[in-house]
């Protein structure tokens, strides 16, 4: 299956951010950049995923140290979720469902 | 259609400055953006209110036209403006199904109070930064009886006034949710479109409780057919089947029927069990003649 790929640089045109700051993301490791140095790209299946990052960024006013320690703990939380959800059919079994 | 005080809702007094403001509303947002509250109705919810709050109050223009009509809004000039948008659907359900609608959940934006389009028209004209260039996700429920959760079929949802022909795997658990690749709203300047995830809500079903692929039942079982054993015909999701029931079986014996239960998820062919649970029911209103044999039974007790 091909890839498609999102120029970089686009991104942050039209976004209104600095590469610098996709690429600090890179170099944490919370988005894989690719491609040459002049055309930087990240995968199309990476784009809700960086397009949350910049809002937090630029929304919420929290810095890459703070996306770096939020980001795996939201995905601890989906994870979670998705195990109470796990439970909860669970319980259905035994009529304790609210 | 209340009066919304956004300054309230802010938590900040009517004099606060542009910045003091934009603070309020990034310590509100850092709490309740979807974002940071995934699958969290209520955060979503709140966040909306502070948004709008915060479109409102960070515009110089709006926020004056907001303390001079807010509270008379019903008064205001713009009202007859503002009625003639009523009545504009924002969403469309699925036609008699029991399609739940969407909400644009990506951002939590899109939804604005009736209160906040009366008195600005509809949404839009988002200040700044705010232009997307993927399409946002949307969000769907779907509720279905265990029923159809137990057969593939298909399903015509109305998203956005679109027309969506979806297949549902049989098998899909309940809170289970998958993803329709751009069936979002589209994306900007050549971006790509969202997705449309649908979540699925499966009903309590009267006869079959289910535990992954394993359905449980309690079925009745007159007394002689416990004691001396014999057939009963069951209800299985796919149909009647004869059980043999073994002579002395004690009340809330269960039984394993292998393969009458839930099909499992895309693996056509394979199914779980259904495990029954006898319920014992003692017979009642007996003749005299019932009577005294059961007292001779009881006679002959060791």
């Amino acid at each position: 299956m091909a890839n498609n790929f999102i120029p970089a640089k686009e991104f942050c045109m039209h976004y209104q951010v600095e590469y610098a700051f996709i690429y600090s993301l890179h170099e944490s490791g919370l988005v894989k950049v690719s491609g040459p140095e002049t055309e930087p790209v990240f995968d199309e299946k990476e784009l809700p995923n960086v397009e949350r990052m910049v809002r937090m960024h630029e929304e919420l006013g929290i810095n890459l140290e703070g996306i770096e320690a939020i980001v795996p703990l939201l995905d601890r939380i989906e994870k979670m979720q998705a195990e109470m959800n796990l439970l909860r059919n669970h319980l259905r079994l035994f009529n304790f469902e609210d | 259609m209340n009066f919304i005080d956004y300054y309230e809702a802010l938590g900040i007094n009517k004099n606060a400055t542009t910045d003091e403001i934009k603070k309020a509303y990034r310590k509100l947002a850092r709490k309740f953006h979807p974002d940071l509250n995934p699958n969290d109705k209520t955060a979503h919810q709140k966040f909306q209110q502070i948004n709008e709050a915060n479109e409102v109050l960070s515009d110089p223009e709006k926020r004056k036209k907001y303390d001079q009509y807010g509270k008379d809004w019903k008064h205001a000039d713009v009202y007859e403006e503002a009625r003639n948008q009523q009545g504009q659907q924002r969403y469309t359900n699925g036609a008699g199904s029991q399609f739940q609608g969407f909400d644009e959940n990506d951002m939590g934006e899109g939804n604005f109070s009736s209160f906040f389009e009366s008195l600005f028209g509809q949404a839009g004209g988002r200040r700044g930064t705010q232009a997307k260039y993927r399409g946002q996700d949307y969000q769907a429920e779907l509720k279905l009886t265990l029923e159809q959760a137990a057969a593939t079929h298909k399903q015509t949802i109305t998203v956005n006034g679109k027309n969506v022909r979806i297949t549902i795997p049989a098998g899909v658990e309940n809170g289970q949710k998958i993803k329709l690749n751009n069936y979002g709203s589209p994306g900007v300047n050549g971006g790509p479109n969202g997705d449309l995830y649908i979540t699925f809500s499966i009903m309590d079903d009267p006869n079959f409780k289910r535990l992954g692929n394993d359905l449980y039942s309690t079925v009745d079982l007159d007394l002689y057919t416990a004691v001396l054993g014999g057939d009963v015909t069951i209800n299985t999701m796919s149909g009647k089947v004869k059980v043999k029931v073994k002579p002395e079986t004690q009340n809330g014996t269960k039984v394993k029927l292998t393969g009458k239960g839930f099909p499992v998820y895309k693996k056509e062919g394979h199914y779980g069990n259904l495990y029954i649970t006898w319920n014992l029911k003692i017979p009642v209103n007996l003749s005299d003649k019932e009577k005294s044999l059961f007292e001779e039974l009881s006679k002959l007790k060791h």
